[in-house]
């Protein structure tokens, strides 16, 4: 088996697989149908992600606490220190990369918008409670950590672990079906792996469509408020133009080049921008807000993490918000995952998890903290105004917030700067994942099905820009979440009957052993 | 790294080489005080003088015990109250007075600085339309007709023993047919009540913001009559020693704010919600007091958008108060627009003030076909008014009529009225009295100046022979209804004729997404939103109107009849259940697979 697997990524693997065809033809399907008759396509998406999402709210939430559960037993657990690649590996990129490169891929431009957004709305009707109040801001904390934290990050750490265990320990092929193959070892496997593969591209694939057209359409907002340019198609479509230029640039020279340079740039500004709302900004109120938040978050957690309004006839703020965010990030799971488990190769589980659950979750307290925090502040003690804005356009806000600190027009600018490098770092990482996905899981995928990928992307994002319908967007970017949801269960039954063989008192998978061991036996 | 350190070593040097302690100006607890007190701060800034703002302090008493202690350098005070607060009466001629509080000051280390050129008196207000209608300019006009009136005071302003309400109407000679007095807090219901027509004329403080803002008739008080409160800084002597600037900086304000600036000032600050300090710079800036360039606009307006035939009067005054009521904190001002829906729901403009004739466009046979807005609230009644040009007397004789331009209200009540009656061919018009037809048409609430004005060329005609035919029922927006006689100057008769519900119009949103428009990847927001339930009903508990919604008008689902909610099934959705049993199956086969013996 793992002969086989070597000898697959040694030699040449078929340009042109199964996968690559049937993804790329569904592609065009449904892409065709959504331009063709984009409202038929968003209502049917839509209409079936909210019977989803109302229908069985409670198994979101289960499903997505339980990846936590499991994700702290894995950390903390038998398997901690099962190292993701040969016991004497040692970590291919140094951690501070590794860190701001989960971050880059996996966080992107939400993070400014809703940086101040988030809590403002909370703080102002959190659900069930009077809004407002010193309580509502407690609360309106503790809400946007729960939608930004540990729960966003454990969905990317298991979608990530399931791939890295199976590619660095086990030397097998890194795709989607890796895992669910050795549940299904019969005859079956086969055609239950191609459906898993092609589910993946699709939901990579229109995932990243759907998100970047939204994202161009933020930078479009933020060149209309900082430099007041003219909110137009055209303008959206060179921005669109650019943002290609840019991640296929990127992507194609490759992960340890473009992408890591990129994401460090992106992680100093915004470490940069965020310092700057601290020293700047209200900074005592900001760090008592940061070190409260730290404390009530990880106190309330076990509570929130399974909190739903059945008796309260909320089920509509539970969807709206809570189930939104764990579906956004159950969409970019796939391509999160994959590329995340690329750049880990060489660390413990333990040490994976805290990487890629624990720091990745202090900092957004911490971001939250200070953006989140200088709203409310501004709200509560700054003679407010903030939270109109807020509720007339969350983009809008942004620029107005960063209005309230000295220099705001070129700290507008900076902003406008991250959230395009954050849409390029999205954008490279998903191109590079959906060629790994469709060369068998080839961890240096050929320039050419990059090109494919990055061409296909952008012409889906620019068709969806000129349908000029955000739902649409929307409806494309979430869909792929739902069926996704049941691979990635598969996927971790897959893992955990695999990972038995790893308890201490077994021996360990031969492909694991260190070469000294290997060549001592 | 060291130019950094370098960098704040120089930041905190520059913060602390300012030694002296700053100018504290002060302020009263109320808009136009702290309006005042941000002016003075600007210009002391503009002339280099270091500024600690403790507006908002409190009532006068707190204000001038603090500058004579000294807490305070300056704050705006009004000679009357000057006067009254070291007992002495106030008087009714500003320049006496200013005299009188300058030596009275003197010996306490305070100095009177220039007037800002306004006074907060006592006044009395009517709305615009009623008073020209009365033909009142000074409250010595009303003496005729007060018999009829009803006025509306405040419990303060009835009992002042000097200057009130009793002491007034003896000076006048006047005695008013009712008299409704309302409680101190509740002075501002006394504009809600002019509006309604409850009162003919209230008691007002000169620069009430609203006056500017509803554009009210402020009657001169000819006989001078009310004290003046004349406003003015009022600074410790050792201030001005201390910061030689000041004086010249306070100076530049002598006479440049009249009555008619501080109101809109005071309006924008109470109606629009704006920061005072903004308020205070953009108008220093508007005076070519300071740059220019510091002018900000805080926050983008919403508008409530009307057809230019309903003028800034009763309706338009209404509709912006509910508006007002209904989003708190914002700045909400009046638009006027041909097709107000049209403009709905554009993201500053979440509510229209239209006619129910609004709410439909004609297909190609003449159908109503409702356009995607719903009613949130029932302002009142808007009448179409048919005016012949002199020598069309009747209706039959009519074959071109003007209305206003495409889309507009009275061009698509044109529209019904041309499909009801053969042979009318309309003429749009931006302008329609100016264009060449045998009638204009004209929809607006009775008593219109619009109207006014064009039947001075011609005469109303009545709409006959509506009742035949099936016009009443295809066409519901329109309801017969009858013009009284005397309406308009040398109308003899009453006039039938049609008339429309004029409504407060929302967006129809048919989203019922589960999904939030929220989300890591989301920020925008997604396409129009309806309005709230809670809007609806805080705009509908403002305008408190007594008439109902028109039943064949689309209404928002807060006013539509609610059924009572039958006791939900046990299990209320097959569908869902369906989804609960593979869901679980999924789980059970999952922990099957995770059991299962590996196959060797």
């Amino acid at each position: 088996m793992a002969s086989d697997a070597d000898s697959e990524r040694d030699g040449k693997p078929p340009l042109f697989n199964a996968v690559f065809a049937i993804a790329l033809l569904c592609t065009a399907g449904i892409g065709g149908w959504g331009l063709i008759d984009p409202d038929a396509m968003t209502n049917t998406f839509l209409g079936f992600t909210n019977y989803m999402l109302t229908g069985i709210s409670w198994y979101w939430l289960i499903i997505t606490t339980g990846f936590l559960i499991l994700s702290g037993y894995l950390a903390f657990g038998p398997y901690g220190s099962v190292r993701l690649g040969a016991d004497d590996e040692r970590p291919e990129f140094s951690t501070a990369s590794w860190i701001a490169m989960l971050f880059a891929g996996g966080m992107g431009a939400g993070l400014l918008f809703w940086g101040v957004a988030e809590p403002i709305y909370h703080f102002e009707g959190p659900p069930g409670m009077e809004g407002g109040t010193p309580a509502a801001a407690r609360e309106a904390m503790v809400i946007t950590n729960l939608h930004w934290g540990l729960h966003a990050w454990a969905i990317y750490g298991v979608c990530a672990l399931v791939i890295a265990y199976f590619t660095f320990r086990r030397n097998k092929s890194s795709e989607i079906s890796t895992p669910i193959l050795s549940v299904f070892t019969g005859p079956e496997g086969k055609p239950i792996a191609v459906i898993a593969n092609v589910l993946g591209v699709l939901a990579v694939v229109f995932g990243l469509a759907g998100s970047l057209t939204m994202g161009t359409l933020q930078v479009r907002g933020g060149l209309s408020a900082v430099f007041g340019l003219d909110a137009t198609t055209t303008l959206s479509l060179i921005i669109m133009g650019t943002l290609f230029v840019c991640y296929m640039l990127s992507a194609t020279t490759g992960v340890d080049k473009g992408i890591k340079i990129l994401s460090n740039i992106n992680m100093i500004i915004a470490i940069g921008i965020m310092l700057f709302v601290i020293l700047f900004g209200p900074s005592r109120f900001i760090l008592e807000t940061f070190v409260n938040s730290i404390g009530e978050y990880f106190a309330r957690l076990p509570a929130m993490a399974f909190k739903m309004f059945p008796f309260e006839d909320l089920a509509g703020w539970t969807s709206g918000w809570t189930l939104t965010y764990l579906i956004w990030w159950l969409a970019w799971g796939p391509f999160v995952g994959i590329f995340v488990a690329r750049i880990s190769r060489g660390r413990t589980i333990r040490e994976f998890c805290i990487g890629v659950i624990f720091v990745p979750t202090m900092f957004s307290i911490l971001w939250f903290a200070a953006f989140g925090g200088t709203g409310i502040y501004i709200e509560l003690f700054g003679g407010g105004g903030l939270s109109e804005l807020v509720f007339a356009d969350v983009t809008a806000a942004l620029f107005a917030f960063l209005d309230y600190f000295p220099y705001g027009a070129v700290l507008g600018g900076v902003a406008c700067l991250l959230i395009f490098i954050f849409l390029v770092t999205s954008a490279d990482s998903g191109t590079f994942v959906l060629s790994m996905m469709t060369t068998g899981g080839n961890l240096n995928p050929p320039i050419l099905h990059k090109m494919v990928w990055g061409v296909l992307i952008a012409v889906l994002t620019a068709g969806t820009l000129l349908t000029g319908s955000i739902t649409v967007a929307k409806a494309m970017a979430i869909t792929g979440a739902l069926p996704f949801s049941v691979i990635l269960l598969l996927q971790i039954v897959g893992f955990l009957r695999e990972i038995r063989r790893e308890r201490p008192d077994k021996r360990r998978p031969r492909e694991a052993r260190a070469r000294v061991d290997v060549a001592a036996e | 790294m060291k130019r950094v350190l370098a960098l704040l070593a120089a930041l905190s040097l520059a913060s602390c080489d300012e030694a002296q302690d700053p100018l504290v100006i002060g302020g009263k607890d109320f808009s136009e005080s702290t309006i005042l007190s941000e002016m003075m701060a600007a210009l002391a800034e503009e002339a280099g003088i270091p500024v600690t703002r403790r507006t908002d302090l409190g009532p006068t008493n707190v204000n001038l015990e603090a500058l004579r202690n000294g807490d305070i350098d300056l704050y705006a005070e009004y000679n009357g109250t000057g006067l009254v607060m070291l007992g002495q009466p106030a008087m009714t001629d500003g320049d006496a007075a200013m005299e009188r509080v300058r030596a009275l000051y003197q010996p306490l280390g305070l100095v009177w600085g220039d007037r800002f050129g306004f006074a907060n008196n006592y006044g009395l207000a009517m709305r615009d339309g009623r008073a020209e209608e009365l033909g009142v300019d000074s409250i010595s006009d009303l003496v005729g007709t007060a018999g009829d009136l009803t006025i509306g005071i405040e419990e303060n302003f009835e009992t002042r023993p000097l200057d009130g309400f009793g002491p007034m109407t003896a000076r006048y000679g006047m005695s008013f047919g009712n008299v409704s007095v309302v409680s101190a807090e509740d002075r501002t219901s006394l504009y809600d009540a002019l509006l309604a027509g409850e009162a003919d004329v209230i008691e007002v403080f000169t620069t009430d913001g609203q006056i500017a803002d509803l554009g009210l008739t402020l009657l001169e008080d000819d006989l001078d009559f009310f004290p003046v409160y004349e406003a003015a800084p009022l600074v410790r002597s050792d201030a001005l020693s201390r910061f030689p600037a000041l004086q010249g900086a306070l100076a530049r304000l002598d006479g440049a704010i009249d009555a008619s600036l501080m109101q809109e000032l005071n309006s924008r600050v109470d109606q629009d919600a704006l920061a005072p300090r903004e308020v205070a710079r953009a108008a220093l800036a508007d005076l070519g007091l300071i740059d220019a360039a510091t002018e900000i606009e805080v926050s983008e307006p919403l508008a409530v958008v009307h057809s230019p035939f309903i003028g800034a009067d009763e309706e338009t005054g209404q509709a912006l108060r509910a508006v007002r009521e209904a989003f708190p904190g914002r700045r909400v001002v009046l638009e006027a627009a041909d097709d107000p829906l049209a403009a709905l729901g554009s993201g500053n403009a979440p509510v229209a003030l239209a006619a129910a004739v609004e709410f439909v466009t004609l297909d190609d046979s003449d159908r109503p076909e409702a356009r995607p807005v719903e009613a949130v609230g029932v302002v009142g009644q808007t009448y179409l008014h048919l005016i012949g040009s002199g020598t069309v007397r009747r209706l039959d004789g009519v074959s071109t009529l003007a209305t206003g331009p495409e889309g507009s209200a009275s061009h698509r009540a044109g529209q019904i009225v041309a499909a009801v009656r053969d042979g009318i061919t309309l003429i749009p018009s931006d302008d329609p009295s100016s264009a060449e037809a045998d009638a204009v048409l004209v929809l607006a609430p009775l008593g219109s100046d619009t109207v006014s004005g064009l039947i001075d060329g011609g005469r109303l005609l009545p709409m006959t022979g509506w009742e035949d035919g099936n016009a009443l029922i295809l066409y519901p927006q329109l309801r017969q209804a009858r013009i009284p006689a005397g309406t308009y100057a040398g109308q003899r008769q009453a006039i039938d004729t049609l008339s429309s519900q004029l409504l407060l119009a929302g967006p129809v949103v048919t989203d019922t997404d589960a999904v939030g428009p929220q989300g890591p990847g989301a920020s925008l927001p997604t396409e129009v939103a309806a309005l709230a339930d809670q809007t609806v009903n805080a705009l509908n508990a403002t305008l408190g109107s007594a008439v109902g919604l028109d039943p064949a008008i689309r209404a928002a689902p807060a006013l539509a009849p609610a059924l009572p909610e039958p006791p939900r099934a046990v299990n209320p959705s097959t569908g869902v259940s369906v989804l609960t049993a593979l869901v679980l199956a999924l789980f059970a086969w999952l922990i099957w697979l995770y059991g299962r013996p590996e196959r060797r």
